[in-house]
């Protein structure tokens, strides 16, 4: 961690924090040069704004917000998401625990790749940053009911790519194609 | 709620799948509802356990994304013609993703130009070299010591953070001490600060026993030995700690327990004495 505010050079950040924001960029960009190349965008822009850091220990959510708005910026088309019917079917829950339970990486990021991004976003903040929906709200300036929905919505779409089995098709017709709405 | 019946109420949905694995967001007063709901059905109490499982087993998941090589130095490598750049302003929109070389003529200014960028290429390198490996001594062997009772006292990962090391291996910039027991249920972690720093924490803990966590980080500390010694550098009310130091890397080890305790989790060789297994059964790596 990077220790006094005028220690913060951009170097430092590189030398601390490229591994996290390289696997943050990745789960949102599904690629790994895209995902590199998100993640110099972040240090070059991190290089040019260190002074809106107000403390040291909010340099990390901070990397991860130029991060985020890196990638909402890039993603230019807006693609239709796949947005089932907000109800929680118990069945497509898996039972087995979760040591049990190996996910596999290839269907994880396809199934991530799907949702458009402002679902993308939601969700891996939820998974990869462990924030809370409050936090979430807080930090895209969302109302909260808005990313409640996103992340019951995208979760649900986790779920029915990775653990659905083969033999249990998906009533794709339930699934309501919605225009992101940022 | 019936059994199997698909939850049909948007409210519940959501409040379910708002709450973080390992986390009391029930707690949350806006949550409350979902909370007496949970309470009155053991159906809903039910699925709401195995989501928390499922979402548990996917952030971890989340975060396992293996790290391209030498991505640190690529970085440097881009930042430091950018610091030569004219100063953008503060809303400016992030740079393009490649930068086109400059198209130029003449052999006497492309060879300026390619030493330059081997320049900076190789003070990039150094840099991440002298940030990573040498960085000085700040505390004291006590001060260490004592903060490391201190965060293993305090520190209350969840399991979405940890791993387990047999199979997820352990960034390579920390690497396990070979000085203490190493058996398959070890678990590894970030730290996000330990004296100043992020480094990596080994739950050495073995099923059944006194729990040990082994924390490394790049730190250089005067006073410190090389190896643990057999007795713990300090002992409080129920915590026994010892640091080394190898290289550029500090290990602390602090067991919840006695010098017993303590020595339980050192693998120190004293002789030409095979690795000792953990005495529960746990198989060693």
């Amino acid at each position: 961690m990077v220790e006094h505010q005028d220690a913060l050079d951009v170097a430092r950040l590189v030398v601390e924090y490229h591994q996290a924001v390289y696997r943050y960029a990745y789960r949102l960009t599904g690629s790994v040069p895209d995902a590199e190349d998100l993640t110099q965008q972040v240090f070059l822009k991190a290089q040019q704004s260190l002074g809106q850091v107000r403390s040291v220990e909010s340099v990390r959510s901070w990397l991860f917000a130029i991060l985020r708005n890196a990638f909402l910026k890039s993603c230019q088309k807006r693609r239709p998401v796949l947005a089932g019917n907000l109800q929680l079917n118990i069945d497509t829950i898996p039972e087995k625990c979760p040591d049990e339970l190996a996910i596999d990486q290839e269907r994880l990021q396809a199934a991530i790749a799907e949702l458009a991004p402002g679902y993308r976003v939601v969700l891996t903040m939820f998974y990869y940053e462990d924030c809370s929906y409050r936090e979430i709200a807080e930090r895209l300036d969302l109302p909260m009911g808005t990313v409640m929905s996103r992340l019951a919505r995208a979760k649900g779409h986790l779920r029915r790519r990775l653990f659905e089995s083969e033999g249990h098709v998906v009533d794709e017709s339930q699934e309501i194609a919605v225009r992101q709405q940022g | 709620m019936m059994e199997n019946e698909p939850i049909r109420d948007p409210r519940i949905v959501e409040a379910m799948e708002a709450c973080r694995p390992g986390r009391d967001d029930l707690a949350d007063p806006d949550l409350a509802f979902l909370a007496a709901h949970l309470a009155e059905s053991p159906e809903l109490y039910e699925a709401h356990e195995r989501l928390q499982r499922i979402d548990g087993a996917l952030a971890k998941a989340f975060q396992e994304v293996p790290v391209p090589e030498g991505l640190a130095e690529r970085i440097l490598q881009r930042l430091a013609p950018a610091n030569e750049a004219p100063a953008p302003t503060p809303d400016a929109d992030p740079p393009v993703a490649s930068v086109a070389p400059p198209q130029t003529h003449g052999s006497r200014r492309r060879w300026l130009l390619g030493a330059a960028g081997l320049g900076l290429t190789l003070a990039a390198s150094l840099l991440v070299a002298v940030m990573v490996s040498n960085q000085r001594a700040e505390y004291g062997d006590d001060q260490v010591l004592e903060m490391a009772v201190r965060l293993f006292e305090t520190e209350t990962p969840s399991p979405a953070e940890e791993h387990l090391a047999a199979e997820t291996p352990p960034p390579k910039e920390f690497p396990i001490s070979p000085l203490v027991l190493q058996h398959a249920q070890v678990r590894w972690r970030s730290v996000p600060q330990f004296l100043g720093r992020s480094g990596v924490a080994y739950d050495l803990t073995v099923p059944g026993q006194a729990r040990a966590t082994l924390y490394v980080v790049r730190q250089s500390v005067t006073g410190v030995p090389t190896s643990p010694g057999t007795q713990p550098a300090l002992t409080t009310h129920n915590c026994s700690v010892s640091a080394w130091q190898s290289g550029s890397l500090l290990y602390v080890l602090v067991v919840d327990g006695g010098a017993r305790a303590y020595r339980g989790y050192l693998d120190i060789p004293q002789g030409p004495v095979a690795r000792r297994s953990p005495a529960s059964g746990a198989q060693p790596v």
